[in-house]
């Protein structure tokens, strides 16, 4: 009978640390995302005599229009015709998921509804500190997929993929157990707009920074990350 | 003896009225108190202090004497830890700012450019080009010339040039696809979706902080 207890006690203790584990996040805010499309409207067949000469199309970017792009998808879809205007396009490194939300617990999960989507595919490290504190700078490989949304008053979508190298950046107060994170990136990468057959984005940067309670062995990141995501 | 004492007499007379005249030239003491002030003035300088300073500096109009001014504690040194608050918070706001489309703002965003913080200043030139506004490049450039700091300049620099660029228009018209253009694009599409189902994290979990779930 004892025994059993013990067992019991166990199960459940252990089934409280998975679910806190589980349900621990450090979501952060995607502050800054820019960049210029150059775009090639059309290429038209081979052989075509008409076709003389061809100029690079220039438009840019930033956060306002991305943002834009995805509140009008969604209302499109009918997935929140009321987007709150204090919204703000998070990801969580930990899970994976890019999402809006806001306190008054709006949430939209971008990833799983094919809007946005970011690939860790490489990271390099160098961190000091142990579990009492301590601060973490990594080099990266990064992208940032937007992708499947219609901006205002167009019925094509366009598409920003960010991607290049960039940053992670964390610490941790020792004393609070508070961490912030920032993960930035500058590079190039893949754009469609307006129907465009091709299209390269220049000087693409975004920033995702915020701050949390990291759960237990999720710092340095990227020995989370080796383990447990790549 | 008594020449001696009359003299001492004048000397002390003399001494002690060129001090009660020091005393009025140079330090106010016999004149009367100044008048309050205006309600105006009084208006200007409490319009930005907190509500309880404003009762305070009202109820002292009142008197006739002014409040004596205390003397401003030194500066003390911030800790690491209280000045990359500050500088936290300062990118905070700068990011705010850059969401917004009023000239005021993009003043106090072309104002950090010249912040002591690198790292604010790095924040006003990401938050100048989020602004989105082509006013913001003469500034830019401006910077640029007066920084030391190569890859700063770049920077500055790359931050006109991106400005210099026309904003995407969700107005323009789209080009006429021919049935082969749309063939073609819809195979890349699919390869790039491709892509996408071999690196998509898993997109079943979900965050702990969600509320209302509108997911598709």
């Amino acid at each position: 009978m004892k025994m059993t207890k013990i067992l019991l006690c166990a199960v459940v203790v252990g089934a409280m640390a998975f679910t806190a584990k589980q349900a621990s996040a450090f979501p952060l805010a995607l502050k800054t995302e820019s960049g210029t499309m150059n775009l090639t409207g059309t290429y038209g067949p081979l052989g075509d005599p008409s076709l003389t000469s061809n100029k690079i199309a220039k438009v840019s970017y930033n956060l306002k229009k991305v943002l834009a792009c995805i509140t009008n998808e969604l209302q499109l879809r009918g997935t929140n015709s009321t987007t709150p205007l204090n919204y703000t396009f998070m990801y969580d490194p930990y899970t994976q998921i890019c999402f809006l939300t806001n306190a008054d617990g709006y949430f939209v999960n971008l990833t799983s509804s094919n809007i946005a989507t970011v690939f860790l595919d490489d990271v390099v490290t160098s961190f000091k500190g142990s579990g009492n504190g301590g601060s973490e700078k990594d080099l990266i490989n990064v992208e940032l997929w937007i992708h499947n949304v219609r901006p205002p008053q167009s019925e094509i979508s366009v598409q920003f993929d960010a991607f290049g190298p960039g940053t992670i950046s964390a610490s941790e107060n020792g004393n609070t157990g508070i961490a912030k994170m920032t993960i930035t990136e500058k590079g190039i990468g893949f754009t469609d707009f307006n129907n465009s057959d091709e299209g390269i984005i220049t000087g693409s940067t975004f920033t995702f920074t915020g701050t949390g309670t990291p759960g237990e062995n999720q710092l340095p990141f990227s020995i989370y990350w080796w383990n447990v995501l790549d | 003896m008594r020449p001696k004492f009359v003299l001492a007499l004048f000397l002390s007379a003399v001494l002690a009225s060129g001090v009660v005249l020091y005393l009025k030239q140079y330090l106010g003491l016999g004149k009367l108190a100044p008048m309050p002030a205006a309600p105006e003035s009084a208006t200007l300088v409490t319009a930005a202090a907190p509500k309880t300073v404003i009762s305070t500096v009202l109820s002292s109009n009142a008197v006739s004497e002014p409040a004596p001014v205390p003397a401003a504690p030194p500066a003390r040194p911030l800790t690491e830890e209280q000045r990359q608050g500050v500088v936290d918070a300062e990118v905070e706001r700068l990011q705010q700012l850059s969401m917004k489309d009023d000239p005021a703002s993009l003043s106090n965003i072309l104002a950090d450019l010249t912040n002591p913080e690198k790292e604010v200043r790095d924040a006003a030139i990401e938050a100048a080009k989020e602004f989105g506004s082509s006013n913001a490049i003469p500034t830019l450039k401006a910077v640029a010339m007066n920084t030391a700091d190569t890859e700063e300049q770049i920077a500055l620099l790359e931050a006109a040039s991106f400005l210099a660029v026309p904003e995407m228009d969700f107005n323009t018209p789209a080009p006429v696809r021919t049935p082969e253009q749309i063939q073609a694009r819809n195979e890349r599409d699919a390869r790039r979706r491709s892509k996408m189902q071999q690196g998509l994290p898993n997109s079943e979990s979900q965050s702990p902080n969600q509320g209302q779930s509108a997911n598709q």
